[in-house]
């Protein structure tokens, strides 16, 4: 369960307004679609849920639980996934999912897991090498599965399925589902709209750090002036400066 | 004309005088920092031109004295050669083989000469002002104490362009023999570390010798040893041709040597880079592969399957970002080391004969255990790894603010890693002073639990001034520490609070309190502070971690 309200969120002393008074509820048990342009205020959104940034203003709970009041019971009941991979690139692989085991307390014995992940993501022969060696996309395996290792209620992504080969995609959209299944959270930013067509319950579409349009998908491609067949046209009609 | 456009475009790009770097400072309200750093810079290279002044004009009287006026000359220009010949080693590594824009410039349609000239001329024009601030000080010297012919102007200007190109070339011939001979990609860290060990060995080395020349000139003890030196300037002399001319250069009939150690410099930069530019562009692709394929044992990720503690796994994040790269390596040991390093070299240059009379001077210090104490506890505390702790983690620090930690386990563990770093050093280097002193081993008692509460008053105060403004978005780890004014600002502090116990310290002996006492009280202070400080500053953490900085 993801609330926020009225959240808002400036850069350089206000002079550039990422996020205005946004208000969403995400359920458990739903793969929620945060979609934008560029530049539209995704990310910056997603930091303050994760608690990379504090927010000018409203507030955010996750599972019941008010980030400005508890931030360290919101850290370990999420799993994130960033846009760009934050690593330890002199780590080995190996050392960087145990270090990452070791601080959400993972015991020993439920460590067989983190191994499996990675041999789902076909990592394995890579995790005994530097991060430093690894290419993009690797990198970006690597912080899904410290993201997943300690099995989050909360799943948050920004932009994941961006450098990742196929069948590794695949799989992540797989993970995705049977997370939401298993009744947890799952939240994520994206602009390419196929992989949000096909994945979620609910979208809601972000453009200039406000939220314009929210709801289920059939609902939203109804509602709208034209009816439209595909979410990438909604998404055009909504997002488009000339009107 | 390629190489000078790429010398103008990776001047513009990788040094922080840039309208970038500039730019920079002022996006972080740091702009007036700028007129402060050059004020200190401006400082110590006064007081270090003082320095030479006062040396050089030993060194003129000595070469005088041997009938030998260009002595001065030929031993600023010897000092400058090798300690740009020994400083371009390290650099020139990373200029030339590990910068950034290698990768860049390799797909582009450039000659391999015109990349290696382009960054051996980066190389010179960085270490020109190097060679300038030797070497001028010689010809203030030189024109205030003899009379000097027009010629003599003319030739500063030209060696002051030429003599660098000599010990250049040298420089980077060798670099290129090496990275030809050895793949040196593997233990690039250490090679690292090491070359700025010996550096910095050579550095002090050279300011004890100084000291001791001067000091064997005032006392005027043992004229053996004077003679002795006088032979050693004219044999030295002789064995370098190409100095020796570029020094007699100066005087009267000198034109003809001037024009020989012109052609000797330019001559041999510009065959040591037409011999040396073949393959370099295969050379670097060639590193670049071998770079990637860094296997080793493959355990198939059973490292996983341990589980440690939180704060173990902590520290060993400390260590892993410390050791990431040669400056931070360096950084964190040239501080442990330098003083028993100093201890080093000063042994070895210092004759028998001298070394009995400084036993009698040592004797002669007032509360050794006291001043010893203070002394070390300054090295210890005066360090640039507390106020860059934040910062080295660069843009990984996301990654901490993400984590479910606490700031009190971070601050703890930053903490420990101080200590586990500089404590064992303390020890060490107080071991060492006090056997020379003859410190009686009574003092311990104040001397291990006071340097205790130090090495933490110097961790919190350098914390402090990181929480407030981490630099994080660095891309070449010097900018993280020896760029970065938390580290100057920080060390200012520790002087105050260091200062401040040493006032205290006085007043007590003053008051007629006994050595031990006050050594006792001073360390029960500074655990005091410690103590009382420690749960401030992990509030104060909260707010770094709690996602108060714009990342
Ligand atoms: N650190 C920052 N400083 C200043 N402006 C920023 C910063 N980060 C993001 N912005 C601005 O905030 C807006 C939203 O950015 P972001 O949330 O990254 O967008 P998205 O993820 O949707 O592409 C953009 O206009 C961007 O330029
Ligand atoms: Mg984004």
């Amino acid at each position: 369960m993801i609330e926020l309200k009225n959240l808002s969120k400036s850069y350089q002393n206000g002079k550039v307004k990422a996020v205005r008074h946004l208000d969403l509820t995400v359920k458990p048990g739903d793969v929620f679609g945060f979609l934008g342009p560029n530049g539209a205020g995704k990310s910056t959104t997603i930091k303050m849920m994760v608690g990379l940034l504090q927010s000018d203003n409203g507030s955010i709970q996750m599972n019941g639980i008010d980030i400005s009041w508890d931030p360290l019971g919101i850290k370990k009941i999420i799993g994130y996934v960033p846009d760009e991979p934050i690593l330890y690139d002199k780590m080995r692989g190996s050392a960087f999912l145990a270090f990452i085991a070791d601080i959400f307390e993972v015991p020993g014995e439920k460590r067989e897991k983190i191994k499996n992940l990675a041999k789902d993501f076909e990592l394995s022969d890579a995790l005994d090498d530097l991060i430093s060696s690894y290419s993009h996309g690797m990198k970006q395996k690597l912080s899904i599965i410290a993201a997943l290792l300690h099995d989050p209620e909360i799943f948050i992504l920004d932009e994941p399925i961006v450098g990742l080969d196929p069948r590794s995609s695949f799989l992540l959209k797989e993970k995705m589902r049977r997370h939401a299944e298993e009744g947890k959270t799952v939240f994520f930013s994206t602009h390419v709209m196929e992989v949000a067509e096909k994945l979620c319950d609910r979208v809601g579409i972000i453009h200039h750090g406000r939220m314009i349009a929210v709801g289920p998908l059939e609902e939203l491609k109804t509602q709208s002036r034209n009816s439209h067949d595909s979410l990438e046209q909604l998404f055009l009609e909504l997002t488009d400066e000339n009107v | 004309m390629k190489t000078f456009r790429l010398l103008r475009a990776s001047l513009q790009g990788t040094s922080w005088f840039s309208r970038g770097g500039l730019q920079e400072l002022k996006n972080r309200d740091q702009l007036w920092l700028l007129p402060l750093g050059g004020a200190g810079i401006l400082v110590a290279i006064g007081s270090f031109i003082m320095m030479l002044i006062r040396n050089y004009q030993g060194i003129l009287a000595l070469g005088l004295q041997a009938g030998r006026p260009e002595a001065l000359f030929f031993f600023s220009l010897l000092g400058s050669t090798i300690f740009i010949f020994l400083i371009t080693i390290p650099f020139g590594i990373s200029l030339l083989y590990f910068s950034r824009d290698t990768r860049m410039l390799i797909p582009l349609p450039l000659k391999d000469f015109e990349i290696v000239a382009a960054k051996t001329l980066h190389l010179y024009l960085f270490l020109l002002p190097l060679h300038l601030l030797i070497f001028i000080p010689a010809v203030v010297v030189t024109a205030s104490n003899l009379t000097v012919c027009p010629l003599f102007y003319i030739n500063t200007v030209i060696q002051g362009i030429f003599i660098p190109l000599l010990p250049i070339a040298l420089g980077v011939g060798f670099i290129v023999l090496l990275m030809k001979a050895v793949n040196i990609s593997r233990h690039k860290t250490a090679f690292e570390v090491f070359g700025m060990l010996f550096g910095l060995m050579m550095i002090l080395g050279f300011q004890v010798l100084l000291t001791r020349v001067m000091a064997s000139e005032l006392t005027g003890e043992g004229q053996a040893i004077f003679a002795r030196l006088l032979e050693l300037v004219n044999r030295f002399i002789d064995a370098l041709p190409p100095l020796k001319w570029a020094a007699m250069g100066f005087f009267a009939d000198g034109a003809g040597y001037l024009l020989l150690s012109i052609l000797t410099s330019a001559g041999f930069f510009v065959i040591t880079l037409l011999l040396i530019h073949r393959g370099f562009i295969k050379g670097l692709s060639a590193r670049m592969e071998s770079q990637s394929v860094s296997r080793v044992r493959k355990g198939k990720g059973s490292t996983i399957l341990r589980q440690r503690s939180i704060t173990k796994s902590l520290i060993y994040r400390e260590w892993k970002i410390l050791s990431s790269n040669s400056t931070f390596i360096f950084e964190a040991f040239g501080e442990v080391l330098v003083l028993p390093l100093l201890l080093l070299v000063f042994s070895f240059v210092t004759p028998g004969e001298a070394r009995e009379g400084l036993d009698s001077l040592l004797a002669a210090i007032p509360h050794p255990e006291l001043i010893i104490f203070g002394l070390v506890v300054l090295f210890a505390s005066i360090n640039a790894m507390a106020s860059t702790s934040l910062s080295r983690e660069g843009r990984s620090f996301a990654l901490s603010l993400t984590l479910p930690l606490s700031s009190r386990e971070q601050m703890k563990a930053k903490l420990l890693f101080q200590i586990v770093l500089f404590f064992p050093a303390y020890l060490l280097n107080m071991t060492i002073l006090m056997i020379i002193l003859k410190v009686p081993v009574g003092a311990a008692m104040f001397i291990v639990p006071g340097g205790f509460g130090f090495i933490i008053l110097g961790f919190l105060t350098g914390i402090s001034v990181d929480l407030r403004r981490p630099v994080l978005t660095w891309s070449h780890p010097q900018q993280a520490v020896k760029q970065n004014l938390n580290v100057l600002v920080s060390m200012g502090l520790s002087v105050v609070v260091i200062g401040a116990h040493a006032g205290i310290a006085w007043l007590l002996l003053k008051a007629g309190m006994g050595t031990t006492m006050v050594g006792f009280s001073i360390a029960l202070l500074a655990l005091f502070f410690a103590a009382l400080l420690f749960p401030g500053v992990i509030r104060y953490a909260e707010k770094s971690y709690g996602g108060r900085l714009e990342i």
